[in-house]
């Protein structure tokens, strides 16, 4: 069963002699609880299509289908909806909020749905990524590595059925790079996660189920 | 029966004490009124807009009340939806509002997918056993065959004695491998299904590594291949000795075997914050980038390998043993330079 299809995606920039092919064609299907890694140079479209694949961003032609929703026949409304009860993302950058502590951060998607916070739930993934010192503390005063985990958490809190990390270590070392891959591939495991990721560094993409090329907003197969 | 309870207990029709004894009170003002207004018409205004008033508020209520009722319905169609296992009616339930009822949906949904994942999970078991099967059997076939080919030879008479005694070595050779395929395959198969649990304790990693070691010596010495380990020896980690040890001698065996004459095989710990690094480079024939991923499946084998015996399990049992223990593993490589293997396990419990 495939939970997140993607169907002759295109996005296209500018008019005829300024076109630019972000996407070009793409289609792919993930299967539920697969681990994929897709690579590829910067500028060849990865970052797209992951947008794309999440919501946050709308195709020129094509479908994105997620838990047998075309998103695209979304509001903007039913979208944000849908992003926050679905689709667990993780950024480069971390974006956490910085007047919030690392815990507040971790529980601001379960506040914005009105949820009830499952306290055992969220202590547990605390603990699995090693943050369990580090939950008052204020973003500014947490390492790369930390920072990045934390982020892992709050899109783990909402117990979303897919994670889309767009070059989730882009910014740490090779050694923090690959603790928290590891610790996202155990996380994933453990909740019974898809996980799309978004790199263009090879030793990561190894720790995936199966490793997609792009290039030039083509798949790229080898 | 649904006019007077809507199937869920609750009356809708019968008025409530509150309203009667409102009404009462209110005609009881009113009566109580006309001894100190005697302007009639008055009287009668004001009571006939509390009355209007009390149906109001009365009729709002029932509405209210039958919108709770009609959500609660809803859930309780959606339930008999989730025990009948009509996934597909359950697929198109209202999820993307801002609602009470679009919350309870997705969660309905989620637990409907839960159960199917459920029942896919049991499937995909059976499908890996059967896949062990027919694995097990496809490898064991030839040398089979080869046993009774040898067999039919031995029976002729007139094969000489110094043929019959080569004969006999590999009729040998071939129940060594039966015996040897066996053996991993009882292995893998007995962590597959879950028959071995892994436990984890906190031992010295010098002894664990100091014991696959010591199972790969002789091998290793054959081809004059020297191994260095560099760890601490009073570091502990909590891990599985006896299937760490499994884990890291597959490894071991792999790079004795894709190593020529007169190389080295190093052993590097590092503790990192989370997981403990075990890094074993060698510098054999290496691996092209292509085939990491391929590596760690079970019976791969590379194309240019068949001058060594294997069957392609010991990797794939490694990196098992290494997954069960919540860490992972990882290959960088380059060809002809030596690979570089690194088990990574976690550092608490």
């Amino acid at each position: 069963m495939s939970i997140l299809e993607a169907i002759d995606l295109k996005k296209y920039y500018g008019e005829e002699s300024s076109l630019v092919k972000a996407l070009d064609g793409v289609s792919l299907k993930v299967e539920k609880g697969e681990f994929l890694s897709i690579i590829g140079t910067s500028g060849s479209g990865k970052s797209t299509l992951l947008n794309m694949l999440g919501g946050l961003d709308t195709p020129t032609s094509g479908k994105v289908i997620v838990a047998q929703n075309d998103i695209s026949t979304l509001s903007d409304e039913e979208l944000t909806i849908f992003r926050r009860r679905n689709v667990g993302f993780v950024f480069q950058n971390y974006n956490l909020v910085p007047m919030l502590n690392l815990y507040e951060n971790i529980v601001l998607p379960l506040e914005l749905d009105g949820e009830t916070i499952d306290k055992d739930y969220i202590e547990e993934i605390i603990e699995l990524l090693h943050l369990g010192e580090k939950k008052r503390r204020l973003p500014n005063y947490l390492s790369g590595g930390e920072q990045q985990r934390g982020a892992i958490a709050r899109a783990l809190a909402t117990k979303p059925s897919i994670i889309l990390a767009d070059e989730p270590t882009g910014n740490l070392d090779s050694k923090t790079s690959s603790e928290v891959l590891g610790l996202l591939k155990k996380t994933g495991e453990l909740f019974n996660q898809t996980i799309v990721i978004i790199t263009h560094n090879n030793e990561i993409a190894q720790l995936a189920d199966r490793i997609i090329r792009i290039e030039d907003g083509k798949i790229f197969n080898r | 029966m649904a006019l007077a309870t809507n199937g869920l207990g609750i009356p809708m029709k019968s008025r409530s004490l509150p309203t009667i004894i409102s009404i009462i009170i209110g005609v009881i003002y009113h009566i109580f009124l006309t001894y100190y207004f005697p302007n009639m018409a008055f009287i009668l205004f004001s009571l006939v807009s509390y009355l209007a008033v009390i149906v109001i508020l009365n009729y709002s209520k029932a509405k209210a009340i039958e919108k709770y009722l009609a959500s609660l319905n809803n859930i309780n169609d959606s339930l008999t939806n989730l025990i009948s296992r009509d996934y597909e009616k359950l697929n198109k339930l209202q999820t993307l509002r801002e609602t009470f009822n679009s919350k309870i949906n997705k969660k309905i949904i989620q637990l409907s997918e839960i159960w199917q994942e459920e029942s896919l999970r049991g499937l995909k078991e059976r499908k890996n056993l059967q896949g062990l099967i027919s694995d097990v059997s496809h490898q064991v076939k030839t040398p089979m065959t080869n046993l009774k080919m040898l067999q039919v030879t031995l029976e002729n008479e007139r094969i000489s004695k110094e043929e019959k005694e080569q004969i006999l070595k590999s009729m040998t050779g071939q129940i060594e491998k039966i015996d040897f395929l066996l053996e991993s395959m009882i292995k893998s198969s007995r962590l597959e299904i879950g028959l071995v649990q892994l436990n984890k304790t906190s031992y010295f990693l010098f002894d664990t590594i100091a014991e696959a070691i010591s199972s790969i010596t002789v091998k290793a010495s054959k081809k004059n291949i020297e191994i260095f380990v560099d760890c601490l020896e009073n570091y502990q980690l909590a891990h599985d000795k006896k299937w760490t040890t499994e884990s890291l001698f597959n490894i071991l065996e792999n790079a004795v075997k894709y190593s020529p004459e007169n190389t080295k095989i190093e052993i590097k710990v590092q503790s990192w914050e989370i997981y403990t690094k075990i890094d074993i480079i060698d510098q054999g024939i290496g691996i092209s980038e292509e085939l990491f991923g391929k590596i760690f499946q079970r019976f791969f084998r590379g194309d240019n390998n068949y001058i060594e015996e294997g069957v392609g399990i010991g990797l794939y049992l490694s990196r098992e043993i290494i997954e069960r223990q919540g860490g992972y593993i990882k290959v960088a490589s380059s060809v002809g330079e030596g690979s570089t293997f690194s088990i990574f396990l976690p550092n608490e419990l």
